[in-house]
């Protein structure tokens, strides 16, 4: 498979960046009603402001040993810089600019060309935006959503690979591998993009720029486990859930401290199956748990409906692709298995790299692309449709009906999550005084007072709805 | 079901959910022009009523706004009891239970009177 240029019928492609323009000013609103959050971005912004310049940020976050990530300081202190006191226009300005990067580089990647292409696409921008993995993207920001930041990364390179290449493709696609790795671990899922999309007949990065990337990656892994001598999470690090309920970490090391490895290798296998059956979340299999509680609620249904019967359709779809491997009438077939091996390469290493603990976040990106798989086995579905028997196309239809109707009502609970999100975080800043107060570290005599006055503020004139005085039937539907 | 309208039916099952909801997202976000969001309806609420309704990002606004702590404000039915009451916002917070609320009215300079009683139970 050679590289694979956008062509044809403009038509649809207009159409399908509208509705991706939708999907996305819709979470933008949202986000610009949220607060900068006080918890694990205060104390980031505080030590951003204590750094003199960009640069010194990045170099001095190097002595830590704890990370190497210190391109995620410096661009917290470049993004404070430029703010000039306008704190949360920076942040949040930042988090839409993301998120708007983020459904651009997914819609361009679809490559929509047909009304079955656009159909297959709006179904996707649902699963994209509806998957739980999503909610980490926006939910929280550190004051920089992180998370978001390797998705785009990797939606970068898959564009890259996908495109007519160059040197400049080569080049810009170890630039973002950089970016990426030296801002979160997670980073290296840029080259986990790049290779698998090489594999599977992509080249818009050439062989080349492959080893350029492995090399970087080697050169990265080689500092930060020899040179640096940075670690790799124990069990310590943090609480991580496990079957029913989620363990802290004395817990952890008292269970599991002299044999981790069955622990880590629950960890993957849930990390997988949270992102294809959307159980369980952070490691706890909360439908399970509802269901022996007698509390089941409509959200864990719908999402039950919606994921499980969405992975079988991929299921099918790579069957369906694989039969029709070498026909040579079938060129956007070969596409559509390229994607969804890529897509599998992502989810299982995204699951990997969740081995020491589970947390929804850092499947975002694997989300991303299964929301890219599910567009391929929708159009695949769709274009079959007419041909296959009776019974295989009522199955067929009746799926895509029910999943992705359950997929839009998960996506719009997204702003359901976010409004609430906002009240939580509105309310950590209103009690923030009074609770530095009474820990004997009154904020106003602090150093960095005025950066805290000024987010606090900025917080507070955000007016954020109350749950408390609403129904409860948003919170049975969509709450988190 | 012939095969133009098993296409037809395949992909109106496919996306005509997620067009549904684009074409709600734009209706909503038409609405916010107007501060009439759907997912983002803004009440106004008196001090004690925010108290009452644990809306601590509110009673903060309120405070920072000027708003006395130690003045009786009217709170609607439902919030403390049945029927709609006057309180101020420490009696709305000891009626509601919300201990993590008083020092944060102590904090902002809320007393509790000598001539009312210590608590707003039974109101």
């Amino acid at each position: 498979m050679t590289s694979d240029p956008v062509t044809s019928d403009n038509r649809y492609t207009v159409w399908a960046y509208l509705l991706a323009g939708v999907f996305a000013s819709a979470i933008a609103y949202d986000l610009l009603r949220m607060p900068v959050q006080v918890y694990d971005s205060l104390n980031e912004i505080l030590e951003a402001s204590r750094q003199a310049s960009v640069v010194q940020a990045f170099t001095a976050s190097f002595e830590g040993k704890a990370y190497m990530r210190p391109l995620r300081i410096a661009q917290i202190k470049a993004l404070f810089d430029v703010s000039h006191g306008h704190y949360w226009l920076a942040y949040r300005g930042f988090h839409v600019l993301l998120l708007g990067l983020c459904v651009w580089l997914f819609t361009r990647a679809l490559r929509v060309r047909s009304a079955t292409d656009l159909v297959a696409a709006a179904a996707a921008l649902t699963v994209l935006t509806g998957m739980t993995t999503f909610k980490g993207t926006v939910q929280e920001a550190f004051p920089i959503n992180h998370f978001l930041e390797m998705a785009v990364a990797s939606l970068v390179a898959f564009n890259l690979a996908r495109s007519r290449g160059g040197w400049w493709v080569d080049a810009g696609t170890a630039a973002v591998f950089m970016a990426a790795v030296l801002t979160l671990e997670s980073g290296i899922l840029v080259w986990v993009v790049v290779a698998a999309a090489r594999a599977a007949g992509f080249t818009g990065i050439s062989n080349r720029g492959v080893v350029a990337v492995t090399l970087l990656l080697v050169g990265y892994l080689a500092i930060r486990f020899v040179w640096l001598d940075v670690g790799t999470p124990g069990l310590m690090e943090r609480s991580s859930g496990y079957w029913l309920s989620v363990l802290e970490p004395e817990e952890l090391e008292r269970r599991f401290g002299s044999w981790p490895y069955g622990f880590y290798a629950y960890n993957v296998a849930s990390s997988v199956s949270s992102v294809l059956f959307a159980e369980p979340q952070s490691g706890v299999f909360v439908a399970v748990r509802a269901w022996l509680q007698d509390e089941v609620r409509p959200r864990l249904v719908i999402a039950f409906l919606s994921a499980v019967p969405t992975t079988a359709l991929i299921v099918w779809a790579i069957a369906r692709l694989g039969r029709r491997a070498g026909d040579a009438r079938s060129a956007g077939d070969d596409t559509s298995r390229g994607v969804i091996f890529v897509a599998a390469a992502v989810i299982v290493a995204s699951a990997v790299l969740s081995y020491a603990y589970t947390k929804d976040e850092i499947m975002s990106t694997a989300g991303v692309f299964y929301a890219l798989a599910a567009f391929h086995a929708f159009r695949t579905a769709i274009a079959y449709s007419p041909a296959a028997p009776r019974l295989l196309a009522g199955v067929l239809i009746g799926t895509m009906a029910i999943t992705n109707s359950g997929w839009a009502i998960r996506s719009a609970g997204l702003h359901h999550v976010l409004r609430l999100q906002a009240y939580r975080q509105r309310g950590d800043w209103a009690l923030l005084p009074s609770r530095l107060a009474a820990e004997g570290k009154p904020f106003e005599v602090a150093p960095g007072a005025s950066i805290v006055r000024s987010l606090r503020t900025q917080a507070l004139v955000l007016p954020a709805p109350n749950p408390e005085v609403r129904s409860d039937w948003p919170e049975n539907l969509w709450g988190d | 079901m012939g095969r133009l309208t098993r296409l037809h039916c395949a992909r109106t099952a496919a996306g005509l959910p997620g067009l549904a909801l684009a074409i709600a997202t734009v209706l909503w976000l038409l609405m916010a022009v107007g501060n009439r969001h759907p997912f983002w309806p803004i009440e106004r609420q008196t001090l004690s009523e925010a108290v009452a309704s644990r809306d601590f990002g509110e009673v903060a606004r309120l405070l920072e706004e000027g708003h006395d702590p130690n003045a009786l404000y009217a709170i609607r039915a439902g919030l403390v009891g049945e029927s709609a009451v006057e309180m101020t916002p420490l009696e709305a917070a000891e009626a509601a239970d919300l201990r993590e609320l008083m020092p944060m009215l102590a904090y902002a300079g809320a007393v509790r009177p000598l001539s009312r009683p210590s608590t707003a139970n039974g109101r």
